[in-house]
């Protein structure tokens, strides 16, 4: 059974997401099912059916997920961008289920997600940036 | 070669696929994917037969019977931690198994079935006395988790049986300890990790589960020396010290791997055993000092 990866990407064309280690270990690869972060790399396709798949492409298109990358983007939470479609999804993920997430919740949050350009600071507080901006917005 | 996937409507369709023919359980995949993946882009190089079944409503559901937490065996990590009976220690474990994307999908059937002496959810069930459920088109057993898990990869899982659920007395972790020691914190297997939990009475100890795991072919538990704590006061335990900890390094046969040696496992299992038998435990026995 193939991978959910390479349907995503070869059949659909879904090219945001992309293959890191192949193995769950760096998160490159996350998508959304039925609202939830999965590493789509080590799924078979055969897993989602029936379910709903999620990826950059749909959440860049909403207010938060505009603001999930203006946040990263804004402090230098992205640099070479290997990573950033991975971790927007999963800050997508943790927003839903936490609109107001501390610095250790982030940070477990985006546990997953390898980068290693960063740092992972930046990233963090353009997670506090995002999330304080959409509190602001819906008020 | 693509090997055939099979999708079950019921676990009574499972079970007779599985009485049928050979075919390779798959919930979650985190084990079965990663073992077999090939070059990126390429099918998992696995020849038999799958049969999927993390959709199986009788197999992820969670509920609680009298005295016992019955947790199906394809409910995902996420949900097990979210249920309001699972006792805190499988709960800690959770928290460090794995980041949130594995335990989205990951379950305790294939922590169970990849029957790692690394697996820190099962090292947590020992510790808690579970039984896990195995089902077949005759009916199900209780087995025992030790009884389970027989060697390194190996289990006492009959080629017709699934795993259906796991059995988790409730009410015996009036206190726990947990720790796990690995190179990351999430997605990284352990080097080792140590589960304890029991119950206190009037200052001596009851009940007591005391697992190990990365430091033999299977988790270690040890009812020979919980039984010599049991009923202990802080002061026996103080007593008993010494010859627990050189009880408990006599069992354990680490090996050196690429996570490990056998030597910093053997270091940190007797600097866990201090801080369980000089800290954890007295801080239970006695009540704050
Ligand atoms: C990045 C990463 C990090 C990980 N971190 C940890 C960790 O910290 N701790 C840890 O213990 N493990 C860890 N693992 C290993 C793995 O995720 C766990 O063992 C997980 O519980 C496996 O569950 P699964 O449903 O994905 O198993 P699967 O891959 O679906 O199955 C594993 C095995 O169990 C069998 N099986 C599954 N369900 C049943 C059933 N109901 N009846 C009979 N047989 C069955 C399968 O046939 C297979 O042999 C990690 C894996 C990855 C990729
Ligand atoms: S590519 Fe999927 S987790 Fe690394
Ligand atoms: S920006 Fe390069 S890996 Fe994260």
């Amino acid at each position: 059974m193939r991978r959910l990866l390479d349907v995503l990407r070869e059949d659909c064309g879904l090219t945001a997401i992309k293959e890191g280690c192949g193995e769950g270990e760096c998160g490159a690869c996350a998508i959304l099912i039925d609202g939830r972060v999965v590493d789509s790399c080590i799924l078979p396709v055969g897993a989602a059916q029936g379910r709903e798949i999620e990826t950059l492409e749909s959440i860049r298109e909403t207010a938060r997920g505009r603001l999930i990358v203006d946040g990263l983007s804004r402090g230098g939470g992205v640099q070479c961008g290997f990573c950033t479609p991975g971790i927007a999804v999963t800050i997508e993920a943790l927003l839903r289920e936490n609109p107001n997430p501390s610095e250790y919740e982030i940070r477990d949050g985006i546990s997953g997600n390898l980068c290693r350009c960063t740092g992972y600071q930046q990233i963090v507080e353009g997670v506090l940036y995002t999330a304080a901006e959409t509190r602001e917005r819906s008020r | 070669m693509s090997a055939e996937w099979i999708r079950p409507r019921t676990l009574q369709e499972a079970l007779a696929i599985r009485s049928a023919r050979h075919v390779r359980p798959l919930a979650g995949a985190t084990d079965l994917y990663v073992r077999y993946r090939g070059i990126a882009g390429t099918l998992p190089a696995l020849s038999e037969a799958v049969m999927y079944i993390g959709h199986l409503n009788e197999l992820t559901a969670i509920s609680v019977h009298e005295h016992q937490l019955r947790i199906g065996a394809a409910a995902v990590y996420t949900d097990v931690a979210a249920h309001p009976a699972t006792p805190g220690i499988l709960k800690n474990a959770i928290a460090e198994l794995g980041a949130p994307a594995l335990r989205n999908v990951g379950t305790l059937g294939g922590n169970i079935g990849n029957a790692s002496p690394a697996a820190d959810a099962v090292c947590t069930l020992y510790a808690l006395d579970a039984q896990v459920e195995l089902a077949s088109l005759g009916g199900a057993r209780r087995v025992p988790i030790d009884a389970v898990i027989t060697g390194p990869g190996q289990t006492a899982i009959a080629e017709d049986e699934l795993i259906t659920a796991i059995l988790v007395p409730l009410g015996y972790d009036s206190f726990s300890f947990y720790r796990k020691v690995g190179t990351r914190r999430a997605n990284a297997l352990s080097k080792l990790a140590f589960a304890a939990c029991g119950e206190v009475e009037d200052y001596t100890l009851g009940h007591l589960g005391v697992a190990i795991a990365a430091v033999g072919p299977t988790v270690i538990r040890s009812r020979e020396l919980e039984e010599r704590m049991r009923g202990a006061d802080g002061r026996k335990i103080a007593n008993l010290r010494n010859e627990l900890i050189a009880g408990y390094l006599a069992l354990v046969a680490p090996i050196s791997d690429q996570r490990s040696t056998a030597q910093y496992r053997r270091w940190v299992t007797e600097n866990l055993l201090i801080e369980f038998l000089d800290r954890c435990l007295p801080s239970n026995l006695n009540g704050p000092q």
